[in-house]
């Protein structure tokens, strides 16, 4: 009984004017204070342009001869290997990886609104003008250049990542920095019909040791 | 006190647990035979890899215009094509299942993680839901090899409430050419989808062993 005339009195509260005037008020007021521009910034992220795989035999170090042998031999699996990593690591999951790091902070770089484009770009070093139509004065463009697959006798599978990092103060570069790193993976890539999930993990841990490898040494050489 | 209201739990129990087998019964009275469901998506698009002798690497290089690279013809598979070769295919003979319901998706899923995902994307209560999901669509060439059509895919396993079990393979098929043959020449359209409808029937059979 006393649970209900409580409630009861809450309602009543609840429903006079006064009480609706005082919460759209407290909520305005909450809007003002939680709602914050979004960075001017703006911080642009390609997917790879280009993915390769090359896995060598012996006959590769014999001359220009073996080496045609050695591509010969190995075309299907390279050809096999270059399209599975386009798969597995397409633009969206480069993405989801480059979400999850939070590449501003990583970079140390000033709040900034992140854009993540769908298609690979290339970057040209003797081309200093934007990759995208932005005009906005405080920009960087982070572009994932290359992933390259490469596998012989001595090495073991590896991914390595070519990465890209430019910042502009409007029109004027202000550091231009590139950089490529690799991983061992633990795992062979697979052939049709195998599970192709662990390898799929195996590329995405890869891809995003070279990305934290790649934002540390940035931020080692231009902000420390 | 502890005795009574023990006595009490005993007593709820009691009464409770012939109502709940009673609807069980009811419920599968209901639905005895109750069709699987079987959703399919195609891929976002279908990209091109190309490993030639001087130019080598660049993803979907001929639609970036990027110069050496040859049209492979990669739009012949786009979404929209891709579904209609998924409702061509006899998923109920692939799974030993004339009841099976087979629901073939126009778009791709949308979902940013199809791996990870845990939940359906279709709710339609069926405690037998499976997702196929096609992640990628390829047309390949490279020097010493032929041109080939290659699709990575996921298949998810839904029983009741319990966490979805995954496989995912890759599968490839020839695209099959006459040998003289004009760039742009419309076979080379019906040889792409060909071996596309090869490659989805080749990861059918795989994923119906797992």
């Amino acid at each position: 009984m006393l649970k209900l005339r409580y409630a009861t009195a809450l309602a009543a509260v609840a429903m006079s004017p006064y009480a609706h005037a005082q919460s759209a008020a407290e909520g305005t007021e909450d809007l003002v204070s939680h709602v914050t521009p979004p960075p001017t910034c703006e911080l642009h992220v390609w997917p790879a342009a280009r993915v390769s795989a090359v896995t060598q035999g012996a006959a590769a170090g014999l001359g220009l001869l073996g080496a045609l042998i050695d591509s010969a031999a190995h075309a299907d699996q390279n050809k096999r290997d270059t399209a599975f990593i386009t798969g597995a690591l397409d633009a969206s999951a480069q993405a989801r990886v480059l979400r999850d790091i939070d590449l501003p902070t990583q970079l140390h770089l000033p709040p900034s609104q992140v854009i993540i484009h769908e298609q690979g770009i290339d970057l040209k070093s003797d081309n200093p003008a934007r990759l995208s139509d932005s005009k906005a004065q405080c920009y960087s463009e982070f572009v994932v250049r290359s992933l390259l697959y490469f596998k012989n006798a001595v090495y073991k599978g590896q991914m390595r990542t070519f990465l890209g990092l430019r910042s502009y103060d409007g029109d004027k570069v202000t550091f231009d920095f590139r950089d490529s790193r690799h991983e061992n993976l633990e795992v062979k890539l697979p052939k049709e019909g195998e599970d192709t999930g662990p390898a799929t993990d195996a590329l995405l841990k890869a891809f995003r040791g070279d990305v934290v490898f790649f934002t540390d040494k940035f931020v080692k050489k231009y902000k420390r | 006190m502890l005795h009574k209201t023990l006595i009490f739990a005993g007593l709820l129990c009691a009464i409770a647990m012939p109502c709940h087998a009673q609807t069980s019964v009811e419920a599968n009275a209901a639905q005895p035979h109750a069709p699987c469901a079987l959703h399919i998506w195609p891929a976002a698009t279908t990209h091109t890899t190309f490993q030639g002798w001087w130019k080598a690497g660049a993803v979907d290089g001929a639609r970036r215009g990027i110069k050496g690279y040859p049209d492979l013809r990669a739009d012949a598979i786009d979404s929209e094509q891709q579904a209609l070769i998924l409702k061509q295919i006899d998923w109920r003979a692939i799974h030993h299942d004339p009841e099976l319901e087979v629901v073939v998706h126009q778009a791709p899923t949308g979902s940013e993680d199809d791996r990870g995902r845990t939940s359906r994307l279709v709710s339609n209560g069926s405690a037998c839901y499976r997702e196929i999901v096609v992640t990628s669509s390829l047309v390949e060439a490279a020097t010493f090899s032929t041109r080939s059509v290659r699709i990575l895919a996921l298949r998810k396993t839904f029983e009741g409430d319990a966490a979805p079990v995954n496989f995912s393979s890759m599968a490839k098929a020839v695209i099959t050419l006459p040998e003289q043959i004009q760039a742009g020449d419309p076979l080379i359209d019906e040889a792409t989808r060909k071996a596309f409808a090869e490659a989805i029937g080749k990861f059918a059979v795989m994923q119906s062993f797992h």
